[in-house]
């Protein structure tokens, strides 16, 4: 079987999956809309209650600071959901048992993973940033909503990264059986990703580290968004290059070490 | 008939290391040089204790694990070589109990499964509406709960469902009725049967339920301490263990003949030794001969035949055989010592 076939197959039973998943879940599905919002008010709320909206705006550098938290937080909601899911995702598997059976089916792991994690990626990044357009249109019109679409393509560049370094992380898991290496990358994204205040808050060492991190560069293109009315295209096509750039790297780390996860699966057993 | 499954001299150790810093070291020896053919159509039962060994070659027949050393072959196909090959005309049950997601019901489980196969449409769904009827899933609701809400044999029954949604002329099924109630356990062992005897498929089970084996399979291998110490029919192995077979004959009497005459005689007639004769006071008789294994059919016809010919009515003759579970038990405690 040619690999296309493979990927067309893996990726129309993960979709087909994922949505009887949401809507057997239908809070979760819920809940994802209305996270950003929770984030937005967290931080709208402790930012007002020690300063004012105009500090934040001229400290973190950004236009319009309303119109920047709430596509920020779903910028970020979306990355953390992502990252989350993918990191989890070989872990949740081995748990419900479900790994052996996509282990012993024709694709195998290895495509499943890669192929598979893209789909979930998509549908719950499009819900976060779809629960966010009604503020951007109301804050800047139609405008806000071609910053939010520019945002979502930008977020879906970072998509395949992320999945990259979800799935190192998940496949050391796996194969050390330690659960720390996927616990820690959401928070540490939140940490280094500079949403809510800017990177030279930071120590030198964890602002070299946010360069590694995509959200970081998606983030930036936020802060971009709300500073200018049109989009400045000069500037996110440089986003964009990055981020195909971390795509390809990432994924070159991450595909051997999937090979290389079900290798050491297949060599040391895993449980039925 | 065809071998489909082939097994040659594997070997496995697990070693398991534990932690990033302090590791911690443990060896276990699986499999000491497992052989085996399976022949098409047939049903081919590994029976052994637990940690005998018998997952470990499952995993390795279904491309899930590495043998240290060894080779194994499903219908031609290298298990090391050809993973991808084998894993197309294989259907696999390795646990009843778990396998599928929690929040998706039964058809969404088994559509999601066989889409992973290529399959789609309208013939994935005529596929699973089938399969759920054939196990009876349908009447039990399966279809539209979710997994988490199923039985234990609504899980065991949908696992077999998953195995065979490709259609795959192999079928590997790990403790398939383990901890099932007995009506789901007779549907799935009338099910192995048919698909092996009627549709031709090769199914390679593991049990430590000796009956079970007995009952639903053509060929056993007993597997003790990761080697197998006997194979064959059951017939086969119930030999191997019993030199000398007892046979019971009970019949009636009466004053035809006294206890001591009656055992001259049958002893006479079949020059047999080893014969018993106990008459009770209303003139029942209970004649206990023991003959050498292979030869019980020919002892029975002729000593039922004197017995005739003196007038005494048979009221029943049974061969006092062996079960499996004394072959077994005999095997592996020989195995021990």
């Amino acid at each position: 079987m040619s690999e296309l076939r493979y990927a067309r197959m893996i990726v129309k039973a993960e979709f087909y999956a994922y949505m009887c998943w949401l809507k057997n879940n239908k809070l979760f599905a819920f809940m994802t809309l209305a996270w950003p919002y929770l984030m937005a008010a967290f931080i709208l709320g402790l930012g007002t209650a020690l300063g004012s909206l105009s500090v934040f705006a001229s400290k973190v550098g950004v236009g319009d600071p309303i119109f920047y938290i709430v596509l920020a937080s779903g910028v970020l909601v979306s990355s953390i959901n992502v990252v989350d899911y993918s990191a989890w995702t070989l872990l949740d598997l081995k748990w419900l048992g479900v790994l052996p059976y996509i282990m012993a089916s024709p694709p195998g792991l290895r495509r499943v993973t890669m192929y598979g994690l893209i789909i979930p990626a998509m549908i719950s990044s499009a819900i976060s940033l779809t629960a966010v357009a009604p503020v951007a249109v109301f804050t800047e019109g139609s405008l806000g909503l071609v910053k939010v679409v520019v945002v979502l393509g930008l977020v879906y560049l970072a998509t395949i990264p992320l999945i990259g370094i979800a799935v190192i992380a998940g496949s050391l898991s796996l194969i050390f059986k330690e659960e720390s290496f996927v616990s820690f990358l959401s928070p540490l994204m939140l940490l280094v990703s500079g949403v809510y205040y800017p990177l030279a808050f930071l120590p030198k060492i964890l602002q070299v580290f946010s360069y590694i991190v995509p959200v970081t560069y998606v983030v930036e293109a936020a802060k971009i968004l709300s500073i200018y009315g049109m989009p400045p295209f000069n500037k996110l096509f440089w986003i964009a290059g990055i981020l195909v750039a971390m795509s390809i790297l990432y994924n070159l780390i991450a595909y051997p070490g999937l090979r290389s996860v079900e290798k050491n699966v297949r060599k040391h057993g895993i449980s039925t | 008939m065809p071998t489909v499954i082939e097994a040659k001299d594997l070997y496995k150790t697990y070693t398991e290391k534990r932690g990033l810093i302090h590791r911690k070291v443990k060896r276990v020896e699986a499999l000491k040089g497992v052989s085996f053919k399976v022949e098409k159509g047939t049903v081919f039962g590994l029976l052994g204790p637990n940690g005998a060994g018998k997952t470990t070659t499952v995993k390795i027949l279904s491309t899930l694990l590495i043998p240290d050393k060894g080779r194994a072959w499903i219908m031609g196909y290298d298990v090391l070589e050809e993973p991808e090959k084998v894993r197309e005309i294989i259907g696999v049950s390795l646990s009843v109990e778990r396998g599928f997601f929690w929040k998706l019901t039964g058809y969404e489980n088994l559509k999601y499964f066989g889409m992973l196969r290529g399959l789609s449409g309208r013939e994935l769904d005529k596929r699973i509406r089938e399969l759920m009827d054939l196990l009876g899933l349908l009447e039990l609701g399966a279809d539209t709960k979710f997994y988490e809400d199923f039985s234990l044999g609504m899980k065991a029954r949908l696992s077999l469902a998953r195995a065979l949604i490709h259609d795959p002329p192999i079928l590997i099924l790990d403790e398939p009725t383990l901890g099932l109630d007995p009506a789901s356990s007779r549907h799935i062992r009338n099910l192995i049967v048919q698909l092996a005897h009627e549709e031709g498929k090769t199914v390679l089970i593991t049990s430590h339920n000796m009956w079970e084996v007995e009952v639903i399979c053509d060929y056993v291998a007993i597997i003790n301490k990761g080697r197998i110490i006997a194979m064959g029919t059951v017939p086969e192995l119930k030999r191997m263990v019993s030199r000398e077979i007892p046979i019971e004959i009970t019949s009636y009497a009466g004053k035809l003949v006294s206890e001591d005459d009656l055992e001259k005689i049958v002893k006479d007639a079949l020059g047999i030794e080893r014969v018993a004769v106990k008459m009770d006071k209303q003139g029942e008789v209970r004649i206990r001969i023991l003959v050498e294994n292979g030869m019980e059919d020919n002892v029975v016809n002729k000593a039922l035949e004197i017995l005739r010919a003196r007038g005494l009515r048979i009221l029943e003759a049974r061969v006092m055989e062996p079960s499996l579970e004394d072959v077994f038990i005999k095997l592996t405690s020989g195995a021990r010592s």
